[in-house]
């Protein structure tokens, strides 16, 4: 018995082992045709396969994902995208389409025939998509639902929308059709704005369903914080524009820039454009000057000179300097003065602008370490802020200069120079000697709000703070007794420098009579400086001195800028300054009993400053029942909106940095707070409208 | 537990196997990333991983003896988990399955797959008795009975797929325990002219419908076969496989198929041909190849298994694997039609790598004690 198990046993265990066998034989067989079929389709077909791969994905539409926002530095809304509808066809669906087209022409006011031929050359050559209309505002969006075609899609795209008109635009810069920015802000930072872009395949599913649409996820844009404050940006504009008109200018650049941190808080350009129609504007208006186009900044430049003096130790501000009675010769050309001046201190020859002074320092300090302070002080360099087309400058090496060039630099000639760069040279006076690179972009936050950069600006030391702050005491005195006393503030010490340059007529390559650039550069308050401000005016008619022309805006933004700043008011500077200011344009000065008028006749100014023009015309008559204080803080005078339409009056809440909530419709009847109210920026404003009959 | 966890040198322990899954298991994880590079699949696979190795160390560290002793119970526990999975509320349903339980914190866990390893120990339990003579009908329906239950829970998900991973587990311990060998000739036989008498009299009379007579046509004939439609999903993944090349398209990965979704569930079901994409024929022969090695590891640890249910044990999962990856890697070249089954080790999923490598423990443990003391 025992042997017949150890038999069968045996038996069994060799058909095990052969059916094992097969088992591993099969597998074997599979694992050969498997590899076969590999070897087939990854070597002998792998070409139309992976073409045929390739044709797949190039039939796919991209999808512009929402660009990002632009924010001011206090979150608000500089530039939004809007969702708006397109429209495409999916050719195959359509079974008519003559019919369709003729349906579609009169909403999306197109041309019947050609809308046709376009659909039945699509459906004739087998394509996928078809784009029908593209961005369509709502309410035609809205038609072409109702429609209700066969093979017509709608497809949500985003559009740039600027909610502030030309607030900003050469900061913001604007994007084409296609959403690619083409300038400022929009083009410097379009790829962190535009995001990644998506794709959108078409194809029949397998459940038989019309079509099937799947996209792979765009990468939402990032936003983009600006330095800019939407308030200052609004009320330099006002002031230079203002200014620019009543000059009859060409052109007018003003720069609102945070010495301590190289911020800048506002920059302005007239003439601007509106981004939203960029198109319609021309080529000089989208042109920033701040910074694309160079000037000779003439006696702003003059710091350079005294600067470097000062800082080698080769003069005190309390030195005195021979003006030589207004003329100087510097290798055979002679410079002059305005007014001939014989022995003058240091800070008296700055603020009279003294050529003969500046020169004479320039001279003392030498070609090489001139050179050496220009550059340290950042001209002949971009300054690197985040906006497109920034020049250098121009800056000759010192190899290149003529035996006369030392003069004309002293003076800011035979140099060029931005509004940006001069702005940023009185910002390192300003803080103590460290010039901060001047920037615009505060942070780029990822969509879902999360900081990804913060912009961390380079520093570099020019000067000592010592020289810094004797600087700062002289250029006072520009304000106080020199050529820019219109540049006095009312509450605040400034100081400053005026700038006349002439322009180069280009046809006869020498210095115009006619045509100059005026411009003033100055910081305020002068002990802490927390604005440099500059204002350059581009040929203005009529008056030209930096003096008559610049520093009144100048005066006008800062006397905005500061207390909405919250900078404290130096002690005891109100009435004097108030009354110095007035001095300097009206030269009578009395005693109390005009002050009071004046203080009238300065609230007037403050609340026109504050307010956009068509605001004014409604504020005329009662304005001087008004009793005006000083504005503390981010504080502004309710407007008057009464008799506004809802648009008109939306628009000037807008622009002042109010929320408004409208009730009703016809012309505003009620407003809340009441005209003339002192308000919070961002505050809300209740307004209720009714029809006038 | 304690009592069926012994100590054993770790001499005896298959690190070849373990090593070699580990491997390929990792392989896969690189290959989820490449397939869905901006979902957590990867990460999750990884965790998952992680768990697996831990499960299949206790298996592989405990008798299988006891384990097969205890069949009957693992077996209930493993039907009781199928019911709960159908009872509304405790199961899951995704894509019109209800094939899930949720487990808090670890995610959705799939009865399915985890039910195979009670009914391979149960088979084992019963077959691995018998020691001669040929099978007598009775068993064979006991064995058919066995596979009944839980293919009959898993039709009620509905999940066909997955149930049909189940026949190889018995027909590999049919054949292997000396079923009359005429019946196997006769079954192959059949099937041979049975299926495609049985399809055109199905396409004939209308019981086959139209979309999976397009299933099929893609398959035979891609392409003439409407390409949109239903053989939509295997025509891409042939576009992908064929993508690849020689050594794979990694350079382009912006535009790869899985990447521009084409593909559909290229992290589970077209995992194969993700990995044909991206490594191209080089890298999918050796995929295929480190398979092999694999199961030829696991066939010699059966045939060197100190009894027979340790043997059968090894060769259903053997059976259970090798089929899973014919029909996957199949489907993925075009050679077969879709059917949601995933890949042994390369699929995202904890419970098929849980299930995966609990059954490679149970190969360790087999081998560990191949030496009778």
């Amino acid at each position: 018995m025992s042997e017949y198990f150890a038999v069968q046993t045996q038996a069994n265990s060799d058909r095990l082992r052969r059916r094992t066998l097969i088992v591993a034989l099969v597998l074997a067989l599979w694992m050969l045709i498997i590899g076969t079929r590999l070897f087939y389709l990854q070597t002998s077909q792998h070409g139309w396969l992976s073409a045929h791969a390739r044709a797949q994905h190039q039939g796919a539409v991209s999808t512009n994902p929402s660009r990002g926002l632009i924010l001011d530095r206090a979150g608000r809304e500089l530039v939004r995208s809007v969702d708006c509808d397109s429209f495409f066809a999916v050719p195959s669906q359509i079974a008519d389409p003559h019919q369709t087209a003729t349906r579609l022409a009169p909403v999306l006011e197109a041309d019947s025939e050609a809308l046709a031929t376009r659909l039945a050359e699509a459906k004739r050559t087998d394509r996928k998509f078809v784009w029908i209309a593209r961005k369509l505002d709502q309410e035609r969006a809205e038609k072409v639902q109702a429609l209700e075609l066969h093979g017509i899609y709608a497809h949500k795209e985003s559009k740039r929308f600027y909610p502030n008109g030309r607030l900003a635009a050469h900061v913001l810069g604007f994007v084409d059709t296609d959403e690619l920015g083409l300038a400022g802000v929009e083009q410097f930072h379009n790829a962190p704005l535009a995001g990644k872009a998506g794709r959108l395949f078409i194809e029949e599913d397998g459940r038989r369903r019309s079509y099937e649409s799947f996209e792979t996820q765009p990468r939402p844009g990032q936003t983009v914080v600006l330095t800019i404050d939407r308030t200052i940006q609004f009320r330099t504009e006002q002031a230079l524009a203002t200014a620019v008109a009543n000059t009859r200018a060409r052109t007018g650049t003003a720069i609102v820039l945070d010495p301590r941190s190289g911020e800048v808080l506002a920059l302005a350009g007239v003439p601007a454009f509106d981004p939203n129609e960029a198109g319609n504007s021309s080529a000089a208006a989208r042109t920033n000057e701040a910074l694309q186009n160079i000037y000779e900044p003439g006696s702003t430049f003059k710091i350079v000179a005294y600067a470097a003096a000062i800082e080698e130790k080769l003069i005190q501000p309390e030195d005195r300097i021979d003006c030589q009675m207004g003329a100087i010769d510097v290798a055979g050309r002679i410079v002059r003065d305005h007014h001939p001046y014989g022995m003058l201190s240091m800070t008296e020859a700055l603020a009279k602008s003294s050529n003969v002074a500046a020169i004479k320092l320039a001279s003392r300090v030498g070609r090489e370490r001139m050179y050496d302070y220009i550059t340290r002080f950042g001209f002949g360099v971009r300054t690197g802020i985040e906006l497109p087309g920034e020049t250098p400058g121009l800056l000759r090496p010192v190899a290149r200069w003529q035996p006369s060039s030392i003069a004309s630099i002293a003076i800011g000639q035979e140099i060029g120079a931005t509004p940006l760069q001069v702005a940023a040279a009185f910002g390192a006076l300003a803080n103590d000697g460290v010039r901060v690179a001047p920037h615009l972009v505060r942070e780029v936050r990822h969509a879902d709000g999360r900081v990804l950069r913060r912009t961390t600006p380079s520093e570099q030391r020019v000067t000592s703070v010592r020289t810094a702050r004797a600087l700062r005491g002289m250029l006072e005195s520009v304000t106080v007794e020199g050529t820019a006393k219109r540049a006095q503030l009312s509450g605040y010490r400034a100081a400053g420098k005026t700038g006349t340059a002439q322009k180069i007529d280009p046809r006869t390559k020498a210095y115009s009579k006619t045509k100059y650039v005026a411009s003033f550069v100055g910081f305020a308050p002068v002990e802490n400086p927390s604005v440099v401000i500059i204002v350059v005016i581009n040929e203005p008619t009529g008056a030209y001195y930096g003096g008559e022309v610049a520093a009144p805006v100048f005066r006008e933004i800062a006397e905005s800028v500061l207390p909405y700043l919250n900078v404290a008011p130096n002690a005891g500077m109100p009435d004097a300054g108030a009354d110095v200011a007035s001095d300097a344009r009206t030269p009578a000065r009395t005693g109390s009993a005009t002050a009071a008028a004046q203080q009238v006749e300065r609230a007037n100014n403050d609340r026109e400053m504050f307010l956009p023009r068509h605001v004014q015309r409604t504020m005329q008559g009662g304005a001087s029942e008004v009793v005006y204080a000083v504005a503390s803080g981010r504080t502004i005078l309710m407007p008057n909106l009464f008799g506004q339409s809802v648009r008109d009056a939306a628009r000037v809440c807008a622009q002042l940095g109010l929320q408004i909530e409208a009730r009703g419709e016809g012309r505003a009847s009620r407003q809340r707070p009441a005209a003339g109210r002192e308000i919070e920026v961002g505050q809300i404003v209740r307004v209720n409208f009714a029809k006038s009959d | 537990m304690s009592s069926i966890i012994e100590q054993r040198r770790l001499r005896d322990f298959d690190w070849f196997l373990a090593g070699l899954a580990v491997i390929i298991a990792l392989f896969g994880t690189w290959q989820i990333f490449h397939a869905q590079p901006e979902a957590n699949y990867w990460q999750k696979q990884l965790v998952g991983l992680g768990i697996a190795l831990t499960a299949m160390l206790i298996v592989a560290f405990t008798d299988y003896r006891r384990l097969v002793n205890l069949a009957p119970f693992f077996y209930v526990f493993g039907l009781v988990l199928l019911v709960l999975v159908l009872i509304p509320g405790v199961g899951v349903r995704v894509n019109g399955q209800q094939a899930w339980i949720g487990v808090p914190g670890v995610g959705n866990f799939q009865p399915s797959e985890f039910a195979k390893i009670p009914t391979v120990l149960m088979l084992a339990h019963y077959f691995g008795k018998r020691h001669q003579g040929s099978l007598a009908w009775k068993e064979m329906l006991v064995g058919g009975g066995i596979l009944a239950i839980p293919i009959g829970l898993i039709l009620l998900e509905p999940d066909p797929g997955s149930a049909l991973t189940y026949f190889p587990l018995l027909a590999v311990v049919l054949f292997l325990s000396s079923i009359r060998i005429w019946i196997v000739m006769a079954a192959l036989a059949l099937s041979l002219v049975g299926v495609p008498v049985a399809y055109s009299l199905g396409v004939k009379a209308g019981v086959i419908k139209n979309y999976q007579q397009e299933r099929i046509k893609v398959i035979l004939d891609p392409e003439h076969a409407n390409r949109r439609g239903f053989g939509y999903h295997t025509w891409q993944s042939i576009l992908t496989v064929g993508k690849g090349g020689l050594v794979g398209s990694r350079s382009s990965s912006e535009f790869s198929q899985s990447r521009l979704k084409f593909l559909p569930e290229p992290h589970t079901d077209f995992i194969f041909a993700v990995t044909a994409e991206t490594t191209g024929f080089v890298g999918s022969i050796l995929l295929l190849a480190a398979y092999a090695v694999l199961l030829s590891r696991l066939i010699t640890s059966a045939r060197r298994a100190a009894d027979r249910a340790g043997m059968l044990v090894i060769m259903a999962i053997v059976g259970g694997f090798a089929f899973q990856i014919f029909i996957n890697v199949g489907m993925a070249v075009g050679l077969l039609p879709v059917i949601g089954v995933p890949l042994p080790l390369m699929s995202a999923g904890l419970s098929s790598v849980l299930a995966t490598f609990i059954a490679i423990g149970f190969a360790i443990s087999v081998r560990m004690r191949r030496f009778v003391n």
